[in-house]
């Protein structure tokens, strides 16, 4: 019992990182490498809004931790949100125009995820950061199942996240604009639906759970460090591959339809136990 | 008529280098600037540069009646077990340095070791505890004491002042030094309570950060101490889980939680802990307390383990070389003299205890160990001195 509970607060953070690949790669049938890079940004960038909130840079008198954490969290999704947009523009757009081959689209995602680790390294330093304390570990036994309130909120906010996924997609009409672009990409613009719109949106919401994973990453694992992103990634990508690779079968598995896609999009989101 | 030019080109470089390492020495620091440990590369780099500010102001070192001044070149490692072999050969074959200072982890100083060896470069390590960077290799000093003691010390540590009965071990498998410093606990925790004593030996991999798996295993095992020889990077991780997961038991830790920024990623949750280590700076004395007010004056912090083994190191190298009385200028000849000089070490007074080479075998120094406890304030305070 109390590894399944530790299986699932892990499992939680590649399953909202898994979201980010899902989604774009379910729209674009690109896989964004550097999403995992995105993820850490989001993590730094909760670090330095948690930091301002808490008062550390003296512009303002520090706020009390659960009125930072209602702050940080749309705040860092947000503006991870924004990053992942900017790679868009910036990286795939005009690849996407030129109508090149996928696989240089991959290369160039490889890349970016790169730039990002290397350009926090040189931006920040090699030297780890410590997330602060913004709610108070509280710890509860319950017939010998040890947990701790961070652990529920985690898990928490991961189902809803799924919820929240699961409505955008199956019920709203931007939601059906991307489950006809992932079947059909070029008839859809002449439907009179505007794609590029349609993409971004798909790199909002990829960025911003994956921002809303690193807030949480953060506040449960508090050292940070440029290279967090890399193999989290890796490993939450291999969780989205589980699929049709059977990777971790017989493992703590999780179904989750977002339904992006048919076949691809229709994420099972394999928890490895923790500690892998 | 061109060719004369580059062959009088090639000339005049291969005539000025030797000129220019006439009245200079060059030693190497293989170091991790960035990687898994940054602090630790950022300490040594710190202590070398005090040191050799403070030498060149003074004119130089004087070797034979001649002023020479110092340069030291640092090569990232990058905390990595392959990029420390090929920063070690580049400072030895590229850069043509008289010995290399470092790499400090043991995980990074076993590889780069072997290299320096076969190389014919002596190579100093700081603060590798761990047997096998100084063994069967002439040319591989070491600058503190070993794993082999410390093991035994933590052991002794927690059976008589934590009244453990039952110790639980928490390391990682793919990083030599914490390996090796694990399995010497174990060892001689098993030797004072009987085999099985040590109930939970659990492992994860370098850059695992959820600990909870072997965590729980942890405390339902009963242990009364649990045991983490990691770095400074991972400590707090484990601290903390281990706290969410109800373990109140005491943590002890090994030399490598002294360095780097420690109490800044821990914060309140490491207080009360001991640990084994090579100094403490808290409380010094003497020519210790000079070195630690300096270090403090000039980059606004205390110096860690890493930094004052560095200072001590280095400044024994520096008086080998003193020791030559001439160096001949021809790299093979002087990097040989200068190993058997650094062999016949018999007593150096340094800023962590005095240190000796034995006549015979590695050159492993016997040196004291410290037991600190992290203080309320956060301090590392002095608990007791432990000598072979």
């Amino acid at each position: 019992m109390q590894n399944i509970l530790n299986a699932l607060q892990w499992g939680s953070f590649y399953s909202l990182i898994a979201l980010g690949y899902c989604l774009v790669y379910g729209v674009l049938l690109l896989i964004n490498f550097a999403h995992g890079d995105i993820f850490m940004v989001g993590a730094y960038i909760a670090f330095f809004l948690c930091s301002f909130f808490l008062g550390k840079y003296g512009l303002i008198g520090g706020l009390p931790g659960w009125m930072v954490l209602a702050l940080a969290v749309p705040l860092t999704m947000l503006l991870t949100a924004v990053v992942g947009v900017t790679l868009e523009r910036v990286a795939y757009r005009p690849l996407r125009r030129k109508g090149v081959n996928r696989l240089y689209v991959v290369i160039t995602a490889l890349m970016c995820g790169l730039i990002l680790e290397n350009g926090n390294l040189a931006l920040l330093g090699a030297s780890r950061k410590s997330f602060p304390t913004l709610i108070a570990t509280k710890v509860y036994n319950v017939d010998g199942v040890i947990f701790t309130n961070l652990k529920l909120a985690v898990i928490g906010v991961a189902i809803l996240s799924f919820l929240l996924l699961q409505i955008v997609v199956n019920r709203t009409k931007i939601g059906m604009a991307m489950r006809a672009i992932s079947y059909d990409r070029f008839a859809v613009p002449l439907m009179g639906i505007p794609a590029d719109t349609v993409i971004v949106f798909t790199f909002v919401l990829g960025s911003a759970f994956a921002g809303l994973a690193g807030l949480f990453f953060a506040m449960t694992y508090p050292v940070l460090d440029p290279y967090m992103g890399a193999l989290i990634g890796w490993k939450a990508f291999h969780c989205r591959r589980g699929r049709r690779h059977r990777l971790h079968s017989g493992r703590f598995c999780r179904r989750l339809p977002p339904g992006v896609r048919g076949n691809h999009g229709r994420g099972l989101f394999s928890r490895p136990p923790s500690g892998t | 008529m061109k060719r004369s030019w580059v062959l009088a080109l090639f000339l005049v470089l291969a005539l000025a280098a030797p000129a220019r390492a006439g009245d200079t020495i060059k030693l190497g620091f293989n170091i991790p600037l960035t990687g898994d440990v940054p602090d630790l590369g950022e300490s040594t780099k710190n202590a070398a540069e005090m040191l050799k500010k403070k030498i060149n102001d003074a004119g130089g070192l004087d070797v034979g009646g001649k002023k020479y001044k110092l340069e030291f070149s640092y090569e990232d490692n990058e905390s990595k077990a392959e990029s420390a072999l090929s920063a070690a050969r580049k400072l030895i074959t590229e850069d043509d340095v008289l010995a290399v200072i470092g790499p400090q982890s043991s995980k990074q100083a076993v590889p780069a070791g072997e290299a320096a060896n076969d190389l014919k470069t002596p190579m100093m390590a700081p603060w590798s505890t761990n047997p096998n960077t100084t063994k069967g290799r002439p040319y591989v000093f070491r600058g503190c004491f070993m794993d082999t003691f410390q093991g035994p010390v933590a052991a002794k540590f927690a059976t008589e002042e934590l009244k453990a009965q039952k110790a639980a071990v928490l390391y990682d498998i793919a990083s030599d030094y914490p390996k090796g410093l694990a399995e010497d606990f174990k060892a001689a925790f098993e030797k004072l309570h009987g085999p099985g004593s040590v109930v939970a030996f659990e492992t994860f991999t370098t850059k695992d950060v959820d600990f909870s798996a072997q965590l729980t295993n942890i405390v339902k095992s009963g242990a009364d101490v649990l045991f983490v020889p990691q770095y400074y990077n991972e400590v707090p991780l484990i601290v903390k889980q281990a706290k969410a997961l109800g373990f109140n038991k005491p943590l002890l830790g090994s030399d490598s939680w002294g360095s780097g920024d420690l109490m800044g990623l821990c914060g309140d949750d490491c207080k009360g802990y001991y640990f084994v280590t090579h100094y403490a700076a808290a409380g010094a004395k003497g020519k210790t307390k000079d070195f630690i007010d300096e270090y403090t004056k000039l980059y606004k912090k205390t110096p860690d383990d890493v930094a004052a083994l560095t200072w001590d190191s280095t400044n024994l190298v520096l008086q080998a070389i003193q020791s030559l009385g001439t160096l001949s200028g021809d790299l093979a000849k002087d990097r040989e003299a200068l190993m058997k000089a650094m062999s016949g070490v018999k007593k150096f007074e340094g800023i962590t205890g005095d240190l000796a080479y034995p006549a015979t075998g590695d050159h492993d120094p016997i040196k004291c160990a410290v037991v600190v406890k992290i203080d309320d304030g956060g301090k590392f305070s002095f608990f007791r001195s432990v000598c072979p």
